[in-house]
């Protein structure tokens, strides 16, 4: 069933560098303005998020992993099992899920899309090979938001990687 | 054989710590200590910036309290400036710093120190903390999480985002308040009343049950101090200084912020990365003072809004008069909120509020500013020193939760004392220890930035030289 309402989430440290590929990839999804859509870039996830998450019928979290672990964009759906009882700055989606669903009853169908990240330097600014991969990591989204968003629509965007207008620091 | 228990690291609190508990051959305490084990060093790497770059600096200090680094900040810009910002700026200022005392305040209850309360000091461990409480009291943790989060929006309406934004400088505000964001804060009103109100209504029906607590963590004498406004009333972003004692004698009044080095003292200590100010005319160790939402409400007369009005004669009823135990910071917090409630819906109806005159603008005019404000856990000093450019060239910041370092190794030693007896130490009274230390909502990544004397490694050593026990956490 095609969901009423969707929020993506992007989450990372927009100072260090490919840590700000989940924040990016979400600042260039809300570029989209598609209805029924809501994007929220922040830097960690916390309890708070639990009221927007409940109104929501699926979510899709962005953030970044270690290149290093996997060299390739990680698309995997989630359930709402507690990895940990707290709420850190290491943030797992599946956590706030499980939180979600003990204090609201229940939690949306999600994903979790994580971009590869090359460098984690504090001040860096994001690295070709982790655009490259938010770009790849857009074409995965589309098929999730289950709207028609053109190919020419990514295929720019992927264009945009050197322009300021993002809003993510590039070289 | 004498032990050391060393507890680290605190749980269910702003920043990394850890207490050290030496028992002598009897398994008595014989002393305890709060040792602050992060450093970050703000007072040295910002020389040479922009004064005008501090706010956006300083605000990473952390991610809970940018809000409050932002304004004092901001405040010392504004004397470097030498400005009187424009009314409406400083109603903005004030508005942010309501909504960031409430979302703070609203994070150390219901998530950090809720737990204990509601589901008991010696529950397991394993579920005492934010999920747990969930479980167990979903409705109340809802509207924790609600409560928090108009804090937080109220911060993200005026500064574009809720963590570090950059909207408070030297001078005045970027931005105005939009009518729709004037609308939104104002619905999100009677929901924030109801619930700390509903809150304050079972936290004081818990009180009977928790007064051994109040009588043991942290209760012994101490001076307060805090800013008032000109007629002795509750304030958050300006004013004086007051420093009042126990018995709620006034010591010292409309003491100006930026002659603080006249009456605040600064030692470091061994053990720990955080520093120790004192009050200077009663020296170090004696000059021990308190700040942060129990010390305002002993120092001001009156907080100037009819249910949080109400709310201080019972919380001051409760305590019999000036409140001295630091458990009563529980109470205080939920007090505040209840201010911080009241008073933004009170600025909402201020036509200045909407105006676009937000910003003076001048060169150097002088070359030191002294920002002070309330930070939701105490006062809050930013000292600049600058050169004729305006590049900083000495940096001094005294934090709310360093004021309160001599006050928690107190209430840690006092904790301890009574209910440690070796050799075997439940856990629950470990927790009780750590607890000691959460009633002060300390924000340690705010407050360690002097150059430490040591670099801190846990060793476990006894009285004779061999390796101690040791308990930790995870």
């Amino acid at each position: 069933m095609r969901p009423r309402s969707i929020l993506v989430i992007g989450y990372g440290n927009d100072l260090r560098g490919d840590d700000a590929a989940g924040r990016c990839a979400a600042a260039r999804v809300a570029a989209w303005e598609l209805p029924a859509v809501r994007v929220l870039s922040l830097h960690q996830l916390t309890p708070e998020l639990a009221d927007p998450l409940v109104a929501a019928d699926r979510a899709i979290f962005l953030d970044a992993h270690p290149a290093g672990d996997d060299p390739a964009v990680r698309v995997r759906p989630i359930t709402a099992v507690p990895r940990t009882n707290r709420f850190g700055h290491s943030s797992d989606p599946r956590t706030l899920l499980a939180f979600t669903k003990t204090a609201f009853g229940h939690s949306p169908e999600a994903w979790w899309i994580t971009i590869p990240a090359a460098d984690f330097a504090l001040g860096a600014p994001l690295s070709r090979f982790t655009e490259r991969g938010i770009a790849d990591a857009l074409a995965a989204i589309r098929p999730l938001l289950d709207l028609s968003v053109p190919d020419t629509q990514v295929a720019i965007d992927g264009m945009r990687s050197n322009r300021r207008d993002t809003g993510c620091p590039t070289r | 054989m004498a032990q050391r228990i060393v507890i680290d690291p605190v749980t269910r609190i702003e920043g990394h710590a850890k207490i050290t508990i030496h028992l002598d051959d009897e398994g008595q305490v014989t002393d305890a200590k709060f040792h602050v084990t992060e450093f970050r060093g703000f007072e040295r790497f910002c020389e040479g910036r922009p004064f005008y770059e501090m706010p956006g600096i300083t605000a990473r200090v952390c991610g809970i309290c940018p809000v409050s680094h932002l304004l004092a900040s901001a405040k010392a810009g504004d004397q470097i400036l030498a400005v009187s910002i424009p009314p409406a700026a400083e109603k903005l200022r004030r508005l942010m710093n309501l909504g960031q005392i409430l979302q703070s305040h609203a994070l150390s209850f219901f998530h950090l120190s809720a737990p204990d309360f509601l589901l008991g000091f010696d529950s397991d461990p394993a579920t005492r903390n934010i999920f747990g409480l969930v479980a167990a009291e979903p409705e109340l943790a809802r509207a924790g999480i609600r409560l928090r989060q108009f804090g937080q929006e109220i911060i993200a309406h005026l500064g574009g985002q809720k963590i570090h934004p950059a909207w408070a400088v030297p001078g005045g505000v970027r931005s105005a308040l939009s009518q729709e964001s004037h609308a939104q804060i104002r619905a999100r009103i009677p929901e924030a009343r109801a619930t700390i109100l509903d809150t304050l209504g079972r936290f004081k029906r818990m009180l009977p049950s928790l007064e051994k607590e109040a009588h043991i963590f942290g209760n012994f004498p101490s001076l307060f101090m805090g800013l008032v406004g000109p007629d002795g009333a509750w304030e958050h972003y300006d004013g004086h200084l007051r420093f009042v004692d126990s018995a709620g004698n006034v010591i010292a009044d409309r003491l100006e912020g930026r002659r603080y080095q006249e009456f605040i003292g600064e030692a470091v200590e061994s053990h720990s990365y955080l520093k120790s100010p004192f009050y200077r005319p009663l020296g170090y160790p004696d000059g021990m003072y308190r700040v942060g939402p129990l010390a305002r409400l002993n120092v001001c007369s009156h907080i100037g809004t009819p249910l949080a009005d109400q709310e201080l004669r019972a919380f001051r009823d409760r305590a019999n008069g000036t409140a001295t135990s630091s458990f009563r910071y529980h109470h205080a917090r939920l007090v505040e909120i209840l201010a911080t409630v009241e008073k933004i819906e009170r600025a909402l109806d201020d036509p200045d509020l909407m105006s676009n005159r937000l910003r003076a603008d001048a060169g150097i005019n002088q070359l030191e500013g002294v920002g002070v404000s309330e930070a939701p856990r105490g006062t809050l000093f930013h000292h600049y020193l600058v050169d004729e450019y305006g590049l900083i060239r000495k940096v001094n910041l005294i934090i709310a939760t360093g004021q309160n370092n001599l006050a928690m190794n107190r209430t840690v030693a006092q904790i301890a004392r009574h209910y440690i007896r070796g050799p075997h130490i439940p856990e629950g009274m470990l927790n009780r220890v750590e607890a000691g230390i959460r009633a002060y909502d300390p924000c340690l990544s705010c407050s360690t930035h002097a150059a430490g004397a040591i670099p801190l490694q846990v060793t476990l050593v006894a009285s004779d030289g061999s390796v101690l026990d040791e308990v930790r956490r995870s």
